[in-house]
């Protein structure tokens, strides 16, 4: 018999996976957003029924397991997400996590599900792995590679690469891929790996080791065309947001040389002169011009943007950006 | 016709000359003879003397300084989002609890003294209340933090009122951090009220506008003779008291009347024992919509700009900033937002919107006691273009659009306007009462050009001064002064 599921808390984040994951030993009976849930509706291809928060407790008793999901950064974790995932417990419910969660809020959560005989899995990628380096070359990846790319966080660069997944399977390939989250084995692929964030690696070693990762995968899976999804933006926006400048992009970059290489940007109002000066600007900081861009139907919150401010982001309806799309190409 | 000069301002700061590219963005040191150059037709300026100049002025032209490019049309950039704007983006309300007051101040907007509405009974119903909360919330999902606001009239009048909100928004507010603000008068303050401030933290604006002679002369009673100050002192009082983390927290906002003596209120917010640690927000006497002119006195602006004199003095490591008056430090603010704005562009854009008008509706959206929108608080009421919805039918975005694109009524004006992106002016400054006027708008045109143009000579001075504006470095040897050689 099939476990019932809740989504907690149903965000934009999440919507790319419950679109193209089916889970087998899983009936999704709802989400629990914190925003206005006519906002995610529209995204929400499989029609998951989305409650507000003040339904939780209703939503709880009905369940088996929480999925606890990644949510947007206006969520304050310790004042609303961590109180949630403890009283699930209490309620007796199992706990599935695709959150990357602190160890001691790990430990904390483990043992009040031992306390409570529920079962609590962590389904973010725990996998270090690591590299004998004896020379620092690179090897031919002789597979074609798809670059997934972003100018900057919150382009929708996940659902992108779940529908190249989705589209290149269907016409008889055979797909390898990395992507840019943590969770991606969830999705049965891998998740960038772990020494790409290590700090303790420097950065050449980052290079040649993902080199070997992807040389590894193209040996082991024989693929028809491996998709690499890089986490974060390819480049600083500007002075104040720099987005870590870029620097998983350019050690990808190093590591290997793509054949089709997609972008997707942040929307604005742009010309189409826009896109081939990044295009060029791609060319000379990485070595190869992007053959596809996307623009993704979020846009930066310029108003409250400023020196020592978050950056803050508006969401616009998928449907605008359609037309505008319509419009730019003609 | 098409204007081919230089879209450039130049000034004078310290003898030396300045030219504001307005294209670029950006200001250039410039050379007298460069200035001469530019202002003249091409045919003449080819015939010039120093090659030297007519060279450097070439290569800058193809670098695309001194560009006669204007906007082509004034559209605000937000146009084409704000239905998503205010979908999911609304940052703060702010509640007219009611429109009555216990005081009667000369110069309030609802005292009679402006075209606005005056006060009433009219007071904001529980269920007006709830729908407006419910509103922010779900009509903010794109937001970390959202903010409710009290005002009024006087909103402790309607304390009961108050705590239904806030027990209401806790309550139903989730996965945001949610503050509140107040705006008040002060002299209603009690213990419970306060003690509920305290508990959840809420933002305190009393107004007041200087010493016992100062509050008195415009802050009085409706009803009797006693003085506004001493009870609000004595409220103040006992909250430092009582509260004394939180009285750090309280802001005073002063409205500055210039027929006060500016001395004497300074030194009342730098000296006196209730008020000299809070913060201060001065404002000037709000001139639009006032029947009567607001009379300027010229030793009062003296001494506010000799204290501006002394503000610089102290960023620039001369004079300890004790020294320096409260009433004028927020105009270093706005010395840092106008530097902040001068970065390096190619060229204006095609279609923009000039500096001033905020997101109707997204950024402080204003509710009155029946449930009607209003983009800010210190609109008329009485306006109708100003009504941008209700909590019923939602928002007019015809009205809307009206507003965000107020820079349409004097457009062939605002596109060459050297100024354009350091205006202020927001629908506020253009509203007749009667609706929309240019002559109301392009009024107030010179003032805001004078004040765009003194705070970018500020800068060029305090730059030539080798002041840095914005940079913390965080270093461990970060200079707390910095030599200047006057």
């Amino acid at each position: 018999m099939k476990e019932k599921l809740l989504i907690f808390p149903y965000s934009f984040e999440i919507v790319p996976v419950l679109n193209h994951l089916y889970l087998e030993n899983y009936d999704i009976i709802g989400g629990i957003t914190f925003g206005n849930k006519d906002n995610n509706y529209n995204f929400n291809k499989r029609k998951i029924d989305i409650h507000q928060i003040n339904k939780f407790n209703q939503l709880l008793e009905c369940c088996d397991t929480v999925l606890i999901c990644d949510s947007l950064s206006n969520v304050d974790y310790d004042a609303f997400l961590f109180p949630k995932i403890t009283e699930s417990i209490r309620h007796k419910k199992n706990i599935l996590s695709i959150m990357d969660i602190d160890y001691k809020r790990n430990d904390i959560i483990s043992e009040l599900c031992k306390k409570y005989c529920v079962n609590y899995q962590s389904l973010i990628n725990q996998e270090e792995k690591s590299y004998l380096i004896l020379k620092e070359n690179l090897y031919r990846i002789d597979t074609p590679v798809v670059f997934v790319m972003g100018m900057c966080e919150r382009t929708c660069k996940f659902e992108i690469q779940l529908n190249i997944r989705e589209e290149i399977k269907r016409l008889g390939y055979k797909v390898s891929q990395v992507g840019s989250r943590k969770y991606c084995e969830l999705m049965k692929f891998h998740s960038f790996p772990n020494f790409m964030f290590d700090k303790a690696i420097s950065e050449t070693t980052k290079i040649i080791s993902f080199n070997r990762f992807i040389k590894e995968i193209e040996i082991e899976e024989s693929p028809d065309l491996i998709i690499i999804g890089i986490p974060g933006g390819a480049m600083k926006l500007n002075n104040e947001y720099t987005h870590n400048f870029g620097i998983f992009a350019y050690e990808v970059s190093q590591a290997l040389t793509p054949d089709f290489v997609l972008v997707s940007s942040l929307y604005e109002n742009f010309k189409p002169e826009y896109f081939q000066k990044i295009s060029t600007a791609f060319k000379y900081k990485f070595g190869y011009e992007v053959d596809c861009f996307n623009l993704s139907n979020v846009q930066c919150h310029w108003p409250n943007a400023g020196d020592f401010t978050e950056l803050e982001y508006l969401t616009i309806d998928p449907n605008f950006i359609d037309k505008k799309i319509k419009i730019i190409k003609t | 016709m098409h204007n081919h000069k230089p879209f450039i301002h130049t000034f004078k700061v310290g003898g030396k000359d300045y030219i504001y590219d307005v294209n670029r963005n950006v200001i250039l040191k410039g050379q007298n003879e460069l200035i001469k150059m530019l202002m003249k037709d091409q045919a003449e300026s080819e015939n010039v003397e120093d090659k030297d100049i007519f060279e450097l002025m070439v290569k800058m032209k193809n670098d695309g300084f001194f560009s006669s490019n204007r906007i082509k049309e004034i559209l605000h950039p937000a146009d084409e989002l704000i239905e998503y704007y205010l979908n999911s983006k609304i940052q703060k309300i702010t509640l007219q609890l009611t429109q009555n007051c216990n005081l009667n101040c000369s110069y309030c907007a609802y005292s009679g003294g402006y075209y606005n509405r005056t006060h009433t009974k009219s007071r904001m119903d529980f269920e007006i209340a709830k729908r407006s909360i419910d509103f922010l919330l779900g009509h903010s999902e794109d937001n970390k933090e959202i903010n409710i606001g009290f005002y009024g009239g006087e909103p402790l009048l309607e304390k009961g009122l108050i705590r239904k909100c806030i027990n209401y928004a806790k309550e139903n507010c989730f996965g945001k951090k949610l503050s509140f603000t107040i705006t008040t008068n002060g002299t209603l303050l009690n213990e419970n009220i306060v003690q509920l401030f305290v508990e959840n933290d809420v933002y305190l604006v009393i107004s007041l506008d200087g010493p016992k002679e100062v509050q008195d002369k415009n802050r009085k009673f409706a009803c009797t003779s006693k003085s506004t100050f001493e009870i609000v002192m004595r409220n103040v009082s006992f909250i430092k008291e009582k509260y004394p983390n939180y009285y750090k927290n309280i802001c005073f906002n002063a409205v500055l009347d210039q027929e006060n003596e500016f001395c004497c209120i300074d030194n009342f917010f730098r000296d006196f024992d209730l008020v000299k640690e809070a913060m201060v927000l001065a404002s000037e006497i709000n001139p639009n919509s006032k029947k009567e002119h607001v009379k300027n006195d010229q030793t009062f602006i003296n001494n506010y700009k000799y204290e501006i004199f002394k503000l610089f003095l102290s960023r620039l490591g001369r004079l300890d900033q004790s020294y320096v008056s409260k009433l004028v430090k927020t105009y270093f603010i706005s010395l840092e937002k106008t530097f902040a704005q001068l970065k390096l562009t190619e060229k204006l854009p095609e279609k923009a919107h000039h500096g001033g008008p905020c997101i109707p509706g997204s950024q402080r959206l204003f509710i009155d006691t029946l449930g009607n929108f209003y983009p800010c608080e210190r609109v008329s009421e009485t306006s109708e273009i100003m009504k941008i919805g209700n909590i019923f039918d939602g928002f007019n975005y015809d009205n809307i659009r009206e507003i965000l694109n107020i820079g349409k009524l004097s457009e062939s004006k605002c596109k060459n306007c050297w100024a354009f992106r350091f205006c202020g002016l927001c629908v506020a400054m253009a509203d007749s009462v009667n609706g929309l006027s240019r002559y109301e708008k392009v009024s107030k045109c010179n003032r805001t050009i004078k004040f765009a143009e003194d705070r970018l000579k500020d800068i060029c001075m305090l730059k030539n001064l080798k002041y840095e504006f914005n940079k913390f470095i965080g270093g461990r040897n970060e200079r707390k002064t910095i030599d200047i050689s006057l």
